[in-house]
C-alpha cells in the first residue's frame, strides 16, 4: 500500500550544511515508525528523480537546506511549492525544479501530491566536504524535526 | 504572505556566472564562466580506506554518481593490482550502460530537445520537458520516464536500493547475477534499443529535417575547432567503461593513445587568478590562452568528441548512426558544438545495445565476480567515460590501502576552457556595449554551454546540475559592471 504522507530528506551528507535535511530525515524515520501512513525518504538527487520519490502520496514534506540573504544560519522556514523559486538540490538535477518535476508527473499521469510543504534550514556553508555540520545548523535539526511533525499533522490549507 | 524568493544564484554569487568583457568600441573582448568552489574533498578522502571511496566519491555530485563509483572502484583495482575476472567486469559494465542510458535520456529530452523541439526563442517557462511533451506527445513523455526508470532498476537490482551506487568493489562486484535478474535485463535492455531508435528517429524528424536548425548546428558562433578526447577499445571504437583514452587533433589525426596509469604524461592543468577550477590542456601542445586550433593544448571530451576520437561504435545500429552522423556533418571530425546533442542520441543506442549484448551474455551468471585483493596497495588510476567527459580518479595509499593522496580529473573540467571559448563564440555579434540583454539572446549564449552538458557538481568538487543563468556585461578596461541579466 502506498503510504498517505512522504517526508523526504533532500541534500548532501557529506557537504557540511547541505546534510542538515538528510539529518532531518534520519531522526524523523525513528520517530515515525509507528505510523505507517507516513513514508521518510532521502534523497541526494533532485529534478526528475523526485517524481519516482513523491510519486503515490497526498502529502508531501520535503526537508532541505537553504541558502537565503539576510537570514542567521539555523533558522528555520517553512514554504509550499507555490512559493518556490529553486534551491540547491531541489533546483538542480538539470533543469528541472520542483513545481516542473510536479507538473510534469501530473501530466503524465503520475500520482502526484495534491500537497508539498517545504522545510528548510537556512544553511552557512554547503561548499566544504564534510560529514560535520557548522554549530548553528546542527542545533537546527531538532526544530526542522518538530515542524515537519507539526505539518504532518495539519490540515490542508 | 509575502513571497519569498530562495534563490540558488545567492549561492553562486561571485562564483556561477557569466561575465562577459566589452572593450570601449563595444566589442567582446573575452567571455568566461566563472563557477563555485568547492573545498576539502582531497582532504576528506585523506586517510580513508581507498576502499571506501568508491562509495564517497559519488556523494560529491548529485548527477552521475554512478561515474564516480566506476571510476573510484576501477582505481581501487588499480592500487591493489588487480585485473578483473571477465565476469566481474561485464557486470560492471552493464550498469554503467544502464546508467548511460538513462542520463544521456535525461539530457536530451530535458535540457537539449527543448532548445530545438520547443524552439530557441520560446520563452523559458515552456522551454523545458513540459514543452517538450506537449509537442511530441504525453506518449513519448511516458516512455522517457519509463526509460529512466529502468536504467534505475538495473542499477537497484545489483545494488540493492541504496542513495547511491554500491556495487562495485575493489576486485569485481559485490552481488552475483541471478538467471531471474538475467531475464529482466534482457527486457530492459530490449526497450532501451527501441527506445533509442525512436529517439534518433526524433533527431530525424525535428532537428535534420528543419533547414534553420541544421543551419544554427553549423554556423561558426557553434563551431570551435580543438583537439578531442575519448575511451576507446582496442579496435578504437568508443568505449565508456574501459580501455585506452585517445585525444585526436583538429584535423582528426591521432595524438596520442594512453593507458590510465599514464594521463599525467599527457594532460596538465592550467590555473588562471580568476577561476577556482583548472583547466586541462594537452601537455605536449601546450597551453596558449583560450584559442582553438591545431597549436592550442585545449580539448574537448563530450559525446562529440568522444564520437571524434574514436574510428567508430562496437555496435551494429550504432556505428550505422555514427556513420550516417559524420556524413551528414560533412566527414570527421565534426567541429559543430550543437552537433554533441545528436552524438549523444548516437551514444544513446550504443549504450542500448551494448546493454542488451551484455545481457544476454551467459558469462554474467558466472562464479567468478569477484577476486579478493592480495598485494600491497600502493597508487592507482581509473578512468571511465563520464556522460559528460573523461573521468579521471588517482589515489596514493600507504601500505595499509590508508589514502594519502587523491587526485581527480573530472568530466567537466575537461571542458571548462572549451566552454568559455563557446561562450564568447556565441555572445560575440549578440552582445555590445550598450545592447540589451534579452531572453532569447541569452538562450543562445547558453545553448552554447548547454551542448556540454555543464555539470559543476563535481568539477569543483559540488553543486549538482544545471546552473541558472547570470550574466554580467563588464567593461574590458576597468572590469566595471555595465549590465546584469539573471533569469532563475
Amino acid at each position: 500500500m502506498s503510504p498517505r504522507q512522504v517526508v523526504l530528506g533532500v541534500g548532501n551528507a557529506i557537504m557540511t550544511d547541505d546534510a542538515v535535511g538528510i539529518a532531518a530525515a534520519g531522526v524523523l524515520a525513528g520517530r515515525l515508525q509507528d505510523r505507517p501512513e507516513v513514508e521518510v525518504r532521502i534523497s541526494e538527487r533532485g529534478g526528475l528523480d523526485l517524481l519516482d520519490l513523491l510519486d503515490g502520496c497526498d502529502h508531501a514534506v520535503i526537508v532541505d537546506a537553504y541558502l537565503v540573504p539576510g537570514e542567521e544560519p539555523g533558522t528555520v522556514l517553512t514554504r509550499c511549492v507555490e512559493d518556490f523559486s529553486g534551491s540547491h538540490h531541489l533546483y538542480a538535477a538539470h533543469g528541472i525544479d520542483l513545481p516542473t518535476a510536479l507538473r510534469l508527473g501530473r501530466e503524465l499521469g503520475g500520482d502526484m501530491p495534491s500537497r508539498v510543504d517545504i522545510v528548510g534550514v537556512v544553511v552557512e556553508d554547503p561548499y566544504t566536504v564534510s560529514e560535520r555540520m557548522t554549530p548553528a545548523v546542527a542545533a537546527a535539526v531538532q526544530p526542522a524535526v518538530a515542524r515537519v511533525l507539526a505539518l504532518l499533522d495539519t490540515p490542508a490549507r | 504572505m509575502n513571497k519569498i524568493s530562495i534563490d540558488p544564484i545567492t549561492r553562486l554569487e561571485g562564483h556561477g556566472r557569466i561575465d562577459l568583457f566589452i572593450k570601449d568600441d563595444g566589442e567582446l573582448a573575452d567571455a568566461y564562466l566563472v563557477i563555485p568552489e568547492i573545498r576539502g574533498f582531497e582532504k576528506f578522502a585523506e586517510g580513508r580506506p581507498v576502499e571506501e571511496l568508491p562509495r564517497i566519491t559519488p556523494r560529491i555530485c548529485g548527477v552521475c554518481p554512478e561515474a564516480h563509483h566506476m571510476a573510484a572502484a576501477k582505481a581501487c583495482d588499480a592500487v591493489y593490482g588487480i585485473t578483473l575476472p571477465p565476469t566481474a567486469a561485464k557486470i560492471r559494465e552493464l550498469q554503467y550502460s544502464a546508467f548511460y542510458a538513462g542520463d544521456h535520456t535525461t539530457h536530451f529530452y530535458a535540457l537539449g530537445a527543448p532548445d530545438f523541439v520547443v524552439g530557441p526563442d520560446a520563452p523559458p517557462a515552456e522551454r523545458n520537458l513540459v514543452g517538450v511533451i506537449k509537442a511530441v506527445g504525453v506518449d513519448i513523455g511516458k516512455q522517457v520516464i519509463r526509460m529512466r526508470k529502468e536504467a534505475h532498476e538495473v542499477a537497484m537490482l545489483l545494488g540493492g536500493k541504496p542513495v547511491h551506487p554500491v556495487n562495485a568493489i575493489p576486485g569485481g562486484v559485490a552481488r552475483r547475477v541471478t538467471p531471474e535478474m538475467q531475464k529482466r535485463f534482457v527486457e530492459i535492455g530490449e526497450y532501451a534499443v527501441e527506445f533509442a531508435k525512436f529517439t534518433l528517429k526524433i533527431v530525424d524528424d525535428v532537428v535534420l529535417a528543419n533547414k534553420a536548425y541544421v543551419q544554427m548546428i553549423t554556423s561558426d558562433p557553434y563551431t570551435l575547432r580543438t583537439y578531442y578526447m575519448g575511451l576507446v577499445d582496442a579496435n578504437n571504437h568508443v568505449n565508456f567503461y574501459d580501455g585506452k583514452v585517445r585525444v585526436v587533433g583538429p584535423d582528426g589525426r591521432e595524438h596520442c593513445k594512453y593507458a590510465p596509469a599514464d594521463y599525467r604524461t599527457w594532460v596538465a592543468e592550467h590555473v588562471e587568478p580568476w577561476s577556482y577550477l583548472k583547466f586541462p590542456f594537452l601537455r605536449k601542445i601546450g597551453w596558449k590562452g583560450f584559442v582553438d586550433g591545431p597549436d592550442s593544448g585545449i580539448y574537448q571530451a563530450t559525446p562529440l568528441s568522444r564520437l571524434n576520437a574514436a574510428d567508430g561504435m562496437a555496435t551494429p545500429l550504432a556505428q550505422k548512426e555514427y556513420e550516417r552522423f559524420f556524413r551528414t556533418l560533412g566527414g570527421k571530425p565534426v567541429h559543430h558544438t550543437l552537433a554533441t546533442h545528436w552524438a549523444r542520441c548516437v551514444e544513446l543506442l550504443y549504450a542500448a545495445e551494448h546493454l542488451l549484448e551484455l545481457a544476454r551474455d551467459p558469462e554474467i551468471l558466472g562464479p567468478d565476480y569477484r577476486v579478493l585483493p592480495t598485494k600491497t596497495p600502493t597508487e592507482g588510476v581509473g578512468i571511465v567515460e563520464a556522460p559528460r567527459g573523461t573521468l579521471t580518479h588517482h589515489y596514493w595509499t600507504d601500505e595499509r590501502g590508508i589514502v594519502r593522496k587523491a587526485n581527480l580529473i573530472v568530466g567537466t573540467t575537461n571542458n571548462y576552457a572549451p566552454i568559455s571559448m563557446a561562450i564568447k563564440g556565441a555572445a560575440r555579434g549578440l552582445i555590445r556595449k550598450g545592447s540589451t540583454v534579452d531572453n532569447a539572446t541569452l538562450n543562445k549564449i547558453e545553448m552554447a554551454f548547454r551542448s556540454y552538458d555543464p555539470c559543476f557538481g563535481c568539477a569543483t568538487h559540488s553543486l549538482p546540475g544545471e546552473m541558472p543563468m547570470i550574466v554580467r556585461v563588464r567593461s574590458a578596461e576597468d572590469g566595471s559592471i555595465l549590465d546584469e541579466v539573471r533569469r532563475d
